[in-house]
């Protein structure tokens, strides 16, 4: 009993060190990614060099119930600054009045544009264009879900770029020039490029723009700040840089058109569409021994609203977590496959670490430790420094991304801002981690059992 | 043992704690210093207006006002670039001959000389920015000296922007590694030599033999920038092994503008791949050569959409004789793919 015991503590305390040290090494990586190419700050500057030479980019925003904020979305999109773009809205099938409300403000009237089937998807009801407006169309679908409504898209945009958006979400302006400038510097093998997800609560927003950049008050959605800025610059920026990065976010990535439809789009089998398809993309590349990257950039900054209560939230994460295991089960055969390069033998590998393993050990660490002490296994002294060990590389590591985040890119304007998020850096630690694993176990079960569909979300729409 | 396992312990915890949290007071401190700095900048902006307000209208500026630019070359280095985005390239031109006749060519070069990377590059912009001899001495001697790849062509950047063309030869020569990628910026530097100095990318085209990407990156910067003399060297890339290569090609000859002799180019109708087959019915239409709606319909019954779609537009241009091309084909067999597609492209048309 003494022995199993003793494995057990062994094997938690020392995975529970490795996630810690490849935090650590993630971090390494960004910080020295972000000194040797250094973030352009000057939009002006970016403006200058690649106005010339981007390509045209179709913004694809589906929209499934999101009438509250579906006009200052499409807005804010419209008024990008891009010099060649059209905004497709894809409304998925709402029970609200999406569309209704898309019409009256922007004075819809049908239009026809050639298309193919290509990718599958559900039936198009019909096509809007706005005479004032000749960058916007707007698809009317059958419900399909997001991942069927970005295939839509796909089939009817016609920019060789695209980029994948939540209706939800807010582009800044330079966004789309930021984040399109891989395509431009390295045409023949970018596919795909991810930008930063920042957290809008708290920000205030005039016509479809951030104006402040400000915290949120609610405490809920300030611990996902820190969340977002860790899960951002430190993973996705040192993934992309040793070519292993498996997720861009659904809320803002571009892709090569082609690339996406020669891979078979998004699935509509997961709730991981996002990952799904990056996953998939490797896989195509992979299998016809094209070189080509799928890339990260920090700069391009897409704002969203996230939960503020906890029964969205943890519906959200339960979702997460169901799309990562779909995916992973989905690719099993890439895992460990060297043929699939540092995806296989790295990027699966650190999902099934974090996402599969990761929630199991730090919960039973929590549980069993304490068993194993009050059962003398381990003494009172090692438990409590284990402890601490596992809360300061916590601590340790969501400060030290809030500083790499800050030094390279100075997004929060105020010191107070930054005081605020030290304290919630350090107070995440205490009870919302712990939270969040008990939510991506429920995630997990989901999974076994077999769970399907979103689930409801709620938004409140940004202050203005 | 045990005992100085459990002292190791927390003395990991202590210290990555104690370190985190004082990287962040410091950094706290570092932010209140730079709001301040940014708000320097800002007025250093304003005064770098004010300054081309006086030169425009010819009053003598204010000779303080240098003394405040002296007292912060960084932020006054910025504050230039910054206005570099507001303001036209003559009225820049003015403030910027001014600052070179009180010696700021001489006060900026140090920035390059910086260990900071980022200050490095606001030094090269800057100075490119300025122009002037002593200022493309200093570019010129940094270009000599640099080995970092990107910083190189940023340097090459600069030394074009303050009217000095480098070598382009030394300069391919030096970030062309076997098994490292291209530096990014070297796009729309490439891109600027094919607008101002075509003949030389010309050159490497037609006496040299580029690596592959590069091949593709010089394609598309003369085709970006409609270089006519580019036309031969690109025809013979036409029958290049490189799928990318040939498609970059056809591309940059749509932009151009066919050459005279097309069989070339109508022989990339058959091409294997279909993104060259497509790209080759936009050059067709583009241009409208006389020859092509016969090439264009076989295209419009390919097996790829893009290929289908981007024929039918092409004929559209040929004007009623391409629309009639059109009719005939969306009259073909029901369901079939260019019947589909002849079909839609019309009912786009017409609406």
């Amino acid at each position: 009993m003494t022995i199993v015991a003793t494995v057990l503590a062994v094997a938690i305390i020392c995975l529970g060190g490795l996630q810690n040290l490849i935090q650590i090494l993630q971090l390494i990586i960004s910080a020295r990614a972000l000194s040797s190419d250094p973030p352009v700050r000057r939009a002006s500057l970016v403006w200058r060099r690649y106005a010339d030479l981007v390509p045209p980019v179709a913004l694809l925003s589906p929209a499934y119930n999101e009438a509250t904020t579906i006009v200052e979305s499409v807005r804010s999109l419209l008024a990008l600054k891009y010099p060649h773009f059209e905004v497709v809205v894809i409304n998925d099938g709402s029970s609200d009045d999406t569309l209704g409300v898309l019409a009256e403000a922007f004075d819809l009237h049908p239009v026809t544009r050639a298309h193919e089937l290509t990718l599958p998807h559900a039936d198009i009801r019909g096509l809007y264009g706005a005479a004032d407006h000749p960058r916007l169309l707007v698809i009317d679908k059958e419900n399909g879900g997001k991942a069927d409504a970005l295939n839509a898209g796909l089939n009817l945009c016609r920019a060789p770029v695209v980029c994948a958006i939540d209706a939800d979400s807010l582009l800044e302006r330079d966004s789309l020039m930021r984040g399109v400038r891989p395509f431009v510097e390295d045409p023949s093998r970018v596919v795909a490029v991810g930008g930063t997800i920042r957290v809008a609560n708290g920000c205030k927003v005039e016509h479809g723009r951030i104006r402040k950049i400000g915290l949120p008050r609610h405490p809920l959605a300030l611990l996902q700040t820190v969340e977002y800025l860790r899960a951002f610059l430190l993973a996705r920026l040192a993934w992309s840089r040793i070519g292993a990065l498996t997720l861009i976010s659904g809320a803002f990535g571009l892709f090569r058109r082609s690339a996406v439809i020669e891979a078979g789009g998004y699935s509509r089998e997961t709730v991981g569409e996002d990952m799904e398809l990056i996953l998939k993309l490797h896989r195509a590349m992979r299998d016809k021994g094209a070189d080509y990257i799928v890339s990260y950039v920090p700069e391009p900054v897409c704002w969203t609203e996230v939960p503020e209560s906890l029964t969205t939230l943890a519906r959200q994460r339960m979702r997460w977590q169901r799309g990562a295991l779909q995916c992973v089960r989905q690719h099993a055969d890439m895992t460990f496959n060297p043929g699939y390069g540092r995806i296989g033998t790295l990027g699966l590998p650190y999902i099934w670490l974090t996402d599969v393993a990761g929630p199991i050990v730090e919960l039973a660490g929590y549980i069993l430790l304490p068993v194993f002490w009050a059962s003398g296994v381990l003494s009172v002294d090692y438990f409590l420094a284990f402890l601490a060990v596992s809360f300061a590389f916590g601590v340790a590591v969501s400060t030290l991304s809030l500083l790499l985040s800050e030094v390279q890119l100075h997004r929060f304007p105020r010191p107070r801002d930054l005081a605020i998020l030290t304290a919630t850096a350090v107070l995440e630690n205490f009870g919302y981690r712990q939270l969040a694993n008990v939510w991506r176990l429920q995630g997990c079960w989901q999974f076994l059992r077999g769970t399907e569909g979103w689930g409801a979300m709620t938004r409140k729409g940004f202050r203005s | 043992m045990p005992d100085r396992l459990l002292v190791l312990l927390w003395i990991t915890a202590t210290t990555l704690i104690v370190f985190a949290l004082t990287l962040l007071l410091l950094l706290i401190l570092v932010r209140w210093a730079h709001a301040l700095l940014s708000r320097r900048r800002r007025a250093l902006r304003d005064e770098l207006l004010d300054l081309l307000q006086d030169l425009l209208s010819g009053t003598p500026p204010v000779q303080a006002r240098f003394d405040h630019f002296r007292r912060d070359r960084l932020h006054t280095a910025m504050a230039l670039i910054d206005l570099a985005g507001l303001v036209d390239g003559k009225e820049l031109r003015l403030v910027l001959d001014r600052l070179n006749e009180e010696g700021f060519d001489r006060r900026f070069a140090g920035l390059v000389k910086s260990r900071d990377r980022r200050i490095r590059l606001i030094g090269l912009d800057v100075l490119g920015l300025l122009g002037g001899p002593f200022a493309t001495h200093i570019l010129q001697r940094a270009f000599d000296h640099q080995r970092h790849p990107g910083e190189l062509v940023a340097t090459a950047q600069a030394l074009q922007l303050s009217g000095a063309y480098p070598d382009l030869g030394p300069l391919v020569d030096r970030i062309t590694r076997p098994g490292s990628q291209l530096p990014g910026a070297l796009t729309p530097f490439l891109a600027t030599v094919a607008r101002r100095r075509p003949a030389a990318l010309v050159g490497m085209l037609e006496d040299k033999q580029p690596a592959p990407d590069l091949e593709i990156r010089i394609i598309q910067a003369l085709g970006r920038a409609r270089i006519e003399a580019a036309r031969p060297a690109l025809v013979k890339r036409l029958s290049s092994p490189r799928t990318q290569t040939r498609v970059a090609t056809v591309a940059a000859i749509a932009a151009i503008g066919c050459p005279a002799d097309t069989a070339t180019l109508l022989a990339c109708c058959q091409d294997p791949s279909p993104e060259v087959r497509a790209e080759t019915a936009d050059a067709l239409g583009r241009a409208v050569v006389a020859e092509a709606p016969g090439h264009l319909t076989p295209l419009l019954h390919d097996l790829n959409w893009d290929v289908r779609f981007r024929a039918a537009t092409a004929l559209l241009r040929f004007g009623p004789a391409g629309i009639r091309q059109l009719d005939a084909a969306a009259k073909g067999p029901g369901g079939a793919p260019g019947t589909r597609t002849a079909a839609m492209v019309l009912a786009e048309q017409a609406v």
